[in-house]
């Protein structure tokens, strides 16, 4: 194992939140809080010191309840947020799919969506091109593909960012509950795709709440509560764990 | 790799050709402007109080001045011809002292004068070496009698210094009502291949480090840069298009607004403005709408800009790039707009025959300034928004007070004398006034305005980048 070469190393990684008591958004407020002395912070750890390796061809799994820092990971490995100490070290170019679609524009077609949300996942404009026929395809759209997005159905929205989302080989994919999207058919269709991303050499960071999927999915999982490290190790094991205690 | 190696060899010999080209058009474009600009140091007229005796062959009139100017182009003169139709000639003459030379000599028609209206003479050529040299100008006659004679107006209170006035010869007190109008030798001109070869061999030098840092694998400034906005472009380009698609979405005229928006506002500030500011200025309706496009520009592209971050929240929490992204991406859509608004000027330069020189290849030099300004106030604007959502208000405000003191409408001139030295330290104002110097008058403006302009546009940058770059790790907490 140990002459495969690591992909992602996250070295004791912690993050702070200054949950202030209330969200200070103007300038009258931040003037009267600093004269009057009520800045009081609550110090609030999202993270505290997590340590996770992740080797090439991994798929590794996170579960743990709501509120226990998995999307606050996910963020900083995905460069998003900063740690406030602790290094994060990505080998390797990285395709978040935290939240389908959030690039769409609801006043453009579904093509002019194709190439801005491709331009914002750090896709290339030739490879968006040779592409654009696979990504139609597989979103089943087919002529709606012209209209604008507003006139899209909620499921058709979904169908099209998962094309968009899916249609690189990253070599690091970052995973965030999304297999749930369009109906029964598409489901089993984006699964596939997923197992075949994953059994292409792609490193994969997978977060979801279903044991099952994580069970089937994944080598690896790391349970996180309350920010820390809870239990980290193979799938069936922890998963095992996890079950047991809720 | 070694494609992107070839890429950035290609890129650094394009730079330098392109600078090479660039240099030279610019210096056949300046022409003049290099070397010289409009004098500090003319001379202006002091309003007379009386007139000398009549100019006749027994009398001479003279005043002496020194010339800080290092060539003269012409002089003004305030003759009287004593409410009556005089005949015969009058010789006016320009002498340097110091030489013991006539510099210039004309002979007049007194029956082509007017009474007491500033006539002025504008040289064939410039006369050169003349600074810090005493000159004299002489008005005499060899054919004026008394009855029959014209006079120059003089003020009998005033001797300044440097400057003496003689009748016949002989030194009297007061001062000739003349001015003298010249120029300053630029120190740009004799020095600018010098100038543009030292930063070309700058440039070149650079381009060498830059590729033997991509041999070795070093890291640097410049190949960051490179590589980030070779990377992000097609990001940047689908941002713009997408603002540029939205914005006349679902709108009759469609793009058409752009073009017809600067030309209504034009159109009802000349009206309301014309009578008060027409006679003051050339060209008004040029002068007017120059203005109005570079501040609509400005205007709309930081208005943009201030949600540019908090806009994106949902965008910012989910995908990572760099956050400069924003604000940079708004600045050019609002420039794409500004293009096609140059469009309705181009119009109406035409038709108010406003003569176009050569002078407007410069136009792009002021436009890429502007928008580089824009992006130093954009990221101010868009950083300081996420933590203090005021800043969209106070905005407004500024940038209403802004124009308010901002030539745009009005001739400079109205201004209180208190505030007008202040004028040159507003950056808006240095970049619309280069505008109208290149459209209106036509000529290059003088180079310390270009230096100006740069300047501003740095400084805004670079407090931009910095203020941004101070708070973007902390973005994400407070969206």
């Amino acid at each position: 194992m140990s002459n495969i070469k690591n992909m992602i190393e996250v070295e004791d990684v912690s993050i702070k939140f200054r949950m202030s008591s209330d969200k200070i958004l103007s300038l009258k407020e931040f003037v009267i809080a600093k004269v009057s002395k009520r800045m009081n912070y609550n110090e609030f750890w999202a993270l505290n010191k997590v340590h996770v390796t992740v080797k090439k061809g991994e798929v590794l799994g996170i579960i743990g309840h709501n509120g226990a820092g998995k999307s606050t990971l996910l963020k900083v490995i995905s460069g998003i947020m900063k740690p406030t100490s602790g290094k994060v070290s990505l080998y390797g170019n990285v395709v978040p799919m935290l939240e389908l679609g959030s690039g769409f524009d609801m006043e453009l077609s579904g093509k002019e969506n194709i190439f801005l949300n491709g331009a914002i996942l750090g896709y290339e404009e030739e490879f968006l091109h040779e592409k654009y026929d696979e990504i139609l395809e597989f979103s089943e759209l087919g002529e709606f593909i012209n209209t604008p997005l507003r006139n899209y159905s909620s499921g058709m929205v979904m169908r099209l960012a998962f094309s968009i989302a899916t249609v690189v080989n990253p070599e690091i994919l970052i995973v965030d509950e999304i297999l749930a999207v369009g109906d029964a058919d598409f489901q089993k269709k984006s699964k596939k795709r997923m197992q075949e991303l994953m059994s292409g050499g792609t490193t994969v960071i997978f977060v979801s709440h279903t044991l099952s999927q994580i069970r089937e999915l994944c080598n690896n999982v790391l349970w996180l509560e309350h920010g820390e490290v809870q239990m980290y190790g193979d799938a069936e094991e922890v998963c095992d764990a996890y079950s047991g205690k809720s | 790799m070694k494609r992107t190696k070839m890429n950035l060899k290609k890129g650094c010999i394009t730079a330098v050709v392109l600078y090479v080209l660039l240099i030279t058009i610019f210096y056949f474009v300046a022409g003049e402007q290099l070397y010289f600009r409009e004098s500090d140091y003319e001379i202006k007229s002091v309003a007379g109080d009386i007139a000398t005796p009549e100019v006749t062959t027994d009398f001479t009139v003279k005043e002496t001045f020194l010339c800080r100017m290092n060539r003269i182009n012409g002089i003004t003169l305030q003759l009287a011809t004593l409410a009556r139709m005089n005949t015969g000639n009058v010789i006016i003459s320009v002498n340097d002292e110091t030489v013991g030379k006539v510099l210039w000599e004309t002979v007049v028609d007194v029956s082509t004068l007017t009474d007491s209206v500033v006539t002025e003479w504008k040289f064939d050529q410039a006369y050169e070496d003349v600074f810090k040299h005493t000159l004299a100008i002489v008005i005499r006659t060899e054919d004026g009698q008394a009855g029959n004679a014209i006079a120059p107006w003089y003020l009998t209170t005033e001797n300044k210094e440097d400057m003496q006035l003689y009748f016949n010869n002989e030194p009297v007190d007061g001062t000739l009502c003349f001015s003298v109008f010249g120029d300053d030798a630029v120190w740009t001109g004799p020095h600018y291949w010098l100038i543009m070869g030292a930063v070309g061999i700058l440039l070149v030098l650079y381009c060498m480090l830059l590729l033997y840092k991509e041999k070795n694998n070093k890291k640097s400034l410049g190949l960051y840069i490179i590589h980030v906005l070779k990377k992000y472009r097609f990001l940047i380009k689908q941002l713009v298009s997408r603002d540029f698609k939205i914005k006349y979405k679902r709108s009759v005229l469609g793009m058409f607004w752009s073009f017809f928006n600067p030309l209504l506002t034009m159109i009802v500030q000349y009206f309301v403005f014309s009578t008060i500011f027409k006679a003051e200025i050339a060209y008004y309706p040029v002068y007017l709408l120059a203005g109005i496009v570079l501040y609509g520009f400005f205007s709309e592209a930081t208005g943009n800009c201030v949600g540019a971050i908090v806009g994106n929240a949902s965008l910012i929490k989910k995908v990572y790039m760099p956050k400069y992204i924003y604000p940079v991406s708004k600045v050019f859509s609002s420039a794409v707009n500004l293009v096609i608004t140059l469009l309705p000027l181009l119009i109406v330069a035409i038709i108010t025959k406003v003569p176009i020189t050569k002078a407007v290849v410069i136009v792009p030099f002021v436009l890429i300034c502007l928008v580089v300004f824009s992006i130093g106030i954009g990221f101010i604007l868009s950083a300081g928004m996420v933590f203090f959502r005021d800043i969209q208000f106070i905005w407004s405000v500024v940038s209403m007070v802004w124009m308010y003191g901002t030539p745009i409408f009005y001739p400079e001139s109205i201004l209180p004398k208190e505030i007008q030295p202040f004028l040159q330290y507003n950056p808006l104002y240095c970049y619309i006034q280069f505008f109208r110097t290149l459209i209106i008058d036509g000529i290059s403006p003088e180079p310390m305005m270009y230096v100006k302009c740069v300047a501003f546009s740095l400084l805004s940058l670079i407090i931009g980048v910095v203020i941004f770059r101070k708070g973007q790790d902390k973005f994400i907490l407070y969206l």
